[in-house]
């Protein structure tokens, strides 16, 4: 290869490599940053070809490209915005002006129309507490409760999403639809805790958000602003929940320049070029026969004791047992309590008659016109 | 031969290759009586959608969009280069270039994870999410169930690979690999039972739900292209290549390609299709642990083979 065409596929490709890498910083969607960081590998498996590494060119794009995809994967999955559509949202609402909506920086001030800080807000209303445990707890101190000895927390500060949602949200769960509530609570059929009405339903996340779609993202950004209004200090936390990935930038930027730094002293200290030693054309061959001959029998070891390990988790794994929940709860319905039709009162585990008017004992369930069917009550 | 014109020849050696899976397809489907049909109606799709407009759902994310099929077509023609067709025809022979396939591969599951992603919709997004989940399936397997040919030829160049398979070829005394690499093989081409990313009835095309004229075009062009070249590269490592009696080379070479794609086809009509639970369990419960085991009886067969090792 020519040496001009060399230069300029280097420094093409090292561009690439960098400004990927810086996208990756700047970009709002982890999508795009996980494609990003991508990107930037594939570059740097460009550099190395340039360098007569194709060997380590491949296995830089087998594992990075198998381990961006994974990671992405993961990060849509689990993300509440994977798109970056929220903290585009908030930067909307907060009207950051100019130029400055298109920065990753995150506005510090609080959105137009609010108050200031939270000193205000306790001047116009005194600050209530509360236990965490018993609700009906309150005083305009802080202090113990004297149901249980726990500290007393501000109201405000205690979970403002649920209590913001249960004025007006009806509650219901998961397993059972048809349980239904005003305000949070636990299933009485099942004991799970109960949840929101909209968060229920089957709800797909959606990739990347947009006008008219009703995307869960946006929502949640709106939310939080109206949330925001209502309390400053979930603001702030709702805010550094957002700039989760932007809090670091100035530190990562500046990690970033200083170990460039080094290694552009560390280059121009040594000698260049660094040496002229040209990789014999059989090199990869023979790699390649030594691995394949002589270290077979370790590749062989390995690969038995995976497979061991494999064959120990995955087939003479027990099973769980589950708790049999039915048949827990089975036996004390199966057990037939017999009793007088006339004296309630005379309860027998097994047939009979009874002590007081001699007549025949019978089960509870047969009981005609039962007023109290005592089902599964101790004889 | 100048790199462009042999970068040009096997660009063409693969679209005539997914055009004749296109035409298998459509056997498979009506029958040896339909042969004319068969071959005239993959053109006439193409020309029809080569009319259609181009279009991008509102709100999509425009440049994934519109990159995804382009990506596809060009990791698969990158793979296409180590293919060889018969004896001194292949794109370039890397010492690496089983290697190479693998890896050039792996940015056609990206292709699609964009495809699905920059849809702004959920099927679309659930494709992408199935495309990916394919990735973790057959990845491994795939890589284990290939090392058996290179432990046997003691080389990761596929040409060395079919000169070595001259005696005996190596899907006779490697049939547990032969038969992984074909289950990885339609996990990879997301051909059924594993078509679950572009489940027609289900995700109504999944990840190429909002495609349509050209793209999709370019887009069914690449699915069939990776077809064929894990049809090909099936013959390289287990069916002795273009090693076959009185016709040349390049004449077995592709008549053992189309017959290891039409059977894969034929066999996936009478498979149900896989959930992406099952899939899972069976390539990670099942595919990997087989795929070991081979490893290990290959490594075991060559021993015995050179007395000893070596």
């Amino acid at each position: 290869m020519s040496g001009l065409l060399e230069w300029i596929l280097f420094l093409s490709l090292s561009a690439v490599a960098v400004g990927m890498a810086a996208s990756m910083l700047l970009t709002m969607s982890m999508y795009r940053a996980g494609l990003a960081l991508m990107a930037s590998f594939l570059a740097l498996a460009g550099l190395f070809i340039l360098l007569d590494a194709d060997l380590l060119a491949a296995i830089q794009v087998m594992m990075n490209v198998g381990g961006m995809l994974v990671m992405v994967l993961f990060m849509v999955m689990m993300m509440m915005d994977p798109g970056g559509e929220m903290m585009w949202e908030m930067k909307r609402k907060m009207q950051l002006p100019g130029p400055g909506a298109l920065s990753m920086r995150m506005p510090r001030g609080k959105p137009p129309g609010m108050a200031p800080e939270g000193e205000k807000a306790t001047a116009d209303h005194p600050q209530t507490y509360t236990c965490p445990m018993h609700p009906e707890v309150r005083q305009d101190r802080p202090g113990q409760c004297p149901r249980c000895g726990m500290d007393l927390i501000p109201i405000e500060a205690q979970q403002p999403a649920q209590s913001y949602m249960a004025e007006a949200t009806t509650y219901t769960c998961p397993m059972h639809p048809e349980v239904r509530q005003q305000g949070p609570g636990i299933c009485p059929k099942c004991g799970m805790d109960l949840r929101p009405l909209e968060e229920t339903g089957p709800r797909a996340p959606q990739p990347h958000g947009d006008k008219g779609m009703g995307t869960h993202a946006m929502d949640h950004g709106l939310q939080g602003v109206a949330m925001a209004r209502r309390s400053p200090h979930w603001h702030d936390q709702m805010m550094a929940d957002m700039a989760m990935s932007t809090a670091q930038l100035p530190w990562a930027l500046v990690l970033g320049a200083a170990s460039a730094l080094v290694l552009v002293v560390l280059m121009i200290r040594t000698g260049w070029p660094v040496s002229r030693a040209v990789p014999a054309e059989d090199a990869t061959l023979a790699v390649g026969e030594l691995l394949l001959s002589r270290y077979m029998i370790g590749f062989e070891g390995a690969a038995f004791l995976i497979l061991a390990g494999i064959v120990g988790a995955v087939i003479f794994a027990k099973r769980e047992r589950k708790p049999a929940p039915r048949k827990a709860a089975k036996p004390p319905a199966k057990v037939e309590v017999y009793i007088c039709p006339m004296h309630p009162e005379v309860r027998r585990s097994e047939p009979g008659q009874c002590p007081i008017c001699g007549m025949d004992l019978i089960p509870t369930e047969q009981r005609p016109g039962s007023s109290h069917p005592d089902h599964g009550g101790a004889p | 031969m100048n790199g462009f014109s042999v970068a040009l020849l096997v660009f063409s050696g693969l679209l005539f290759g997914a055009y004749s899976i296109a035409v298998l397809e459509q056997l498979i489907t009506l029958g040896l009586r339909h042969l004319g049909v068969a071959l005239v109606s993959p053109l006439a799709e193409a020309a029809a959608l080569l009319r259609q407009e181009n279009l991008v759902p509102r709100g999509a994310d425009s440049l994934l969009f519109r990159s995804s099929p382009f990506v596809a077509l060009t990791a698969v023609a990158l793979a296409a280069l180590v293919i060889p067709l018969g004896p001194g025809l292949f794109g370039f022979d890397p010492s690496i270039g089983l290697f190479y396939f693998i890896v050039v591969l792996g940015p056609f599951v990206i292709a699609m994870m964009n495809a699905g992603w920059s849809q702004n919709a959920k099927e679309g997004l659930f494709g992408a999410f199935r495309a990916a989940a394919h990735l973790l399936s057959y990845e491994v397997p795939l890589g284990f169930a290939a090392i058996g040919p290179v432990m046997a030829a003691e080389s990761l160049s596929t040409v060395r690979i079919i000169e070595a398979q001259a005696g005996l070829w190596y899907g006779v005394w490697q049939p547990l690999g032969f038969a992984i690499y074909l289950v990885s093989a339609l996990f990879m081409t997301y051909r059924r039972p594993f078509d679950i990313p572009q489940a027609g009835s289900e995700l109504e095309g999944g990840v190429l739900a909002e495609y349509a004229g050209p793209r999709l075009l370019l887009f069914s062009a690449a699915l069939r292209a990776i077809f064929f070249l894990l049809s090909a590269m099936g013959v390289v490592l287990f069916l002795g290549g273009w090693h076959g009696p009185l016709l040349p080379g390049s004449i077995w070479f592709l008549a053992k390609t189309f017959a290891l794609a039409a059977f894969l086809l034929w066999i996936g009509r009478f498979l149900p299709r896989l959930r992406h639970d099952q899939m899972l369990s069976l390539a990670w419960k099942g595919l990997l642990p087989a795929s070991l085991i081979n490893v290990a009886l290959v490594g075991i067969l060559i021993l015995i083979r050179q007395g000893g090792g070596s």
